[in-house]
């Protein structure tokens, strides 16, 4: 009985999926835009096109992990060796862009600005671009914040159109930008009209990033790295910079200015073996930290 | 300031003609996985935009139907998930159902299954490929491919002799 049930199913299967299959598809499907990219025939159908088209930008993250043996600077002043047992990889991380339809992909640093340039290479506009916002809920793990254009950029104008984001963490976001509609209400629009070239502009980084771990030698026993801690920089001008707390592995992450730093922490019991650390724009250093209690 | 990269250029030769020949297979593919018209045109679109990009990748011409089917597949696959995403959900039509089918229960049932298991049933069950092929076809080991299937039929056996 159950093989008959099975056989049945999958005759049941065979014969709903043939169905399925046999919805014709639409006419001119095939039709390939030879230069660019074209945008998701959904939204040529008149529907769409009559209403303004939301282009998405979606910001992911990708973590790579940087193994202490291969990409470990030794900071100025010497660092403390590491903990030779300690089996773990500091993280640095890096924003992968990609532009669905246009064909962009590279990476940049976390809390880099994204400038973007759209133009709209056909067709003729007739209603305008406008920011869709930044997408939150599920899916996306953080929102990219709108921030003003760095620098000058060309007037603006139905096919060229300018806005920036600033990238503030790690992890996946969306952004909309609502394009102008190129077909008019009521045309049928079956060819591809939108055809639209993406620049995007990373603007140069103006801090370093300092991410590493904080640990503690091992004596008798290896007693860990040193979680809950705080990890703070200080210049000398007086300035101080905090990290963020230390996770579960002693890993912190920080933001820091060039120059050079001088490193403590809190509480104020773990005392840092290292001193300085000097760090250019742009930078993304590795520095783990050895303190003893 | 740097311009990291811009869009880059396609070739225009005759493989227009060809891949224009092969999209209603394609569409047949599309459309058995994703169970949505609109969907699986912009699935086929992407699949026809990325063969005409990468085209000269791919040298051994018999070769040329099945990765074709490949692109397509994963195309779906990724453009269902995507559609997750709040932008997708705008579009009217999104939730429209396709045409009127003989067997309303599973139909509504498969709508339910994850593109996965759907991929795995219609590459399977319509188009005939073993489940290594199938594996193969969606990126996926063939033990995932036999772990989709067995999800999937005892989902749709259990939701219909229940409903019965």
């Amino acid at each position: 009985v159950a093989s008959d049930m099975h056989h049945d199913l999958e005759s049941r299967l065979g014969v709903y999926l043939a169905e399925l299959s046999a919805t014709p598809p639409p006419p001119g499907l095939g039709v390939v835009e030879p230069r660019g990219h074209t945008l998701p025939r959904r939204w040529l159908r008149p529907a769409w096109a009559m209403a303004a088209v939301l282009a998405v930008v979606v910001v992911s993250a990708v973590t790579l992990a940087y193994h202490r043996a291969t990409t470990h600077a030794t900071p100025p002043g010497g660092a403390a060796p590491s903990v030779p047992s300690a089996a773990r990889a500091a993280r640095v991380t890096r924003v992968d862009i990609s532009v669905p339809n246009n064909g962009l992909t590279f990476q940049v640093a976390r809390g880099t600005v994204l400038a973007l340039h759209l133009h709209l290479r056909s067709g003729t506009p007739i209603s305008p671009w406008q920011p869709g916002g930044a997408f939150s809920g599920s899916g996306y793990d953080f929102a990219a914040i709108q921030v003003a254009y760095p620098g000058n950029h060309p007037k603006a104008s139905a096919s060229d159109y300018y806005i920036a984001y600033r990238i503030p963490e790690v992890g996946t976001a969306g952004i909309g930008i609502v394009v102008p509609s190129t077909c008019a209400p009521g045309a049928s629009c079956l060819q591809p009209l939108e055809v639209i070239t993406v620049h995007a502009v990373a603007v140069p980084l103006t801090t370093a990033t300092v991410t590493g771990q904080l640990t503690r030698p091992c004596g008798p026993i290896c007693l860990g790295p040193a979680t809950d801690a705080t990890i703070i920089f200080h210049d000398q001008t007086g300035r101080s910079i905090t990290g963020t707390k230390t996770d579960v592995g002693g890993g912190y992450v920080a933001e820091l200015p060039p120059g050079t730093w001088q490193v403590s922490t809190t509480p104020a019991a773990l005392h840092v073996q290292q001193s300085t650390l000097t760090v250019a724009p742009g930078d993304i250093t590795i520095d783990d930290v050895e303190v003893r209690s | 300031m740097t311009h990291l990269q811009e869009a880059t250029e396609v070739p225009a030769d005759d493989i227009g003609a060809r891949l224009a020949s092969e999209a209603p297979r394609l569409f047949a593919t599309a459309i058995a996985i994703l169970r949505d018209r609109g969907d699986a045109e912009d699935a086929v679109q992407e699949t026809l935009t990325i063969a005409w990009r990468k085209w000269d990748t791919l040298r051994e011409e018999a070769a040329r139907p099945r990765w074709l089917t490949q692109i397509c597949v994963r195309q779906s696959i990724t453009i269902r998930r995507l559609r997750r995403s709040p932008v997708f959900t705008l579009d009217p039509g999104q939730a429209a159902p396709t045409a009127a089918l003989r067997d309303p229960d599973l139909d509504r049932l498969y709508a339910r299954l994850p593109v996965r298991q759907r991929a795995v049933l219609a590459l399977h069950y319509h188009h005939g490929y073993s489940l290594d092929e199938t594996a193969a076809l969606m990126g996926c080991r063939p033990g995932t491919a036999r772990s989709h299937l067995a999800r999937a039929l005892a989902a749709l056996r259990r939701e219909l002799d229940g409903g019965e």
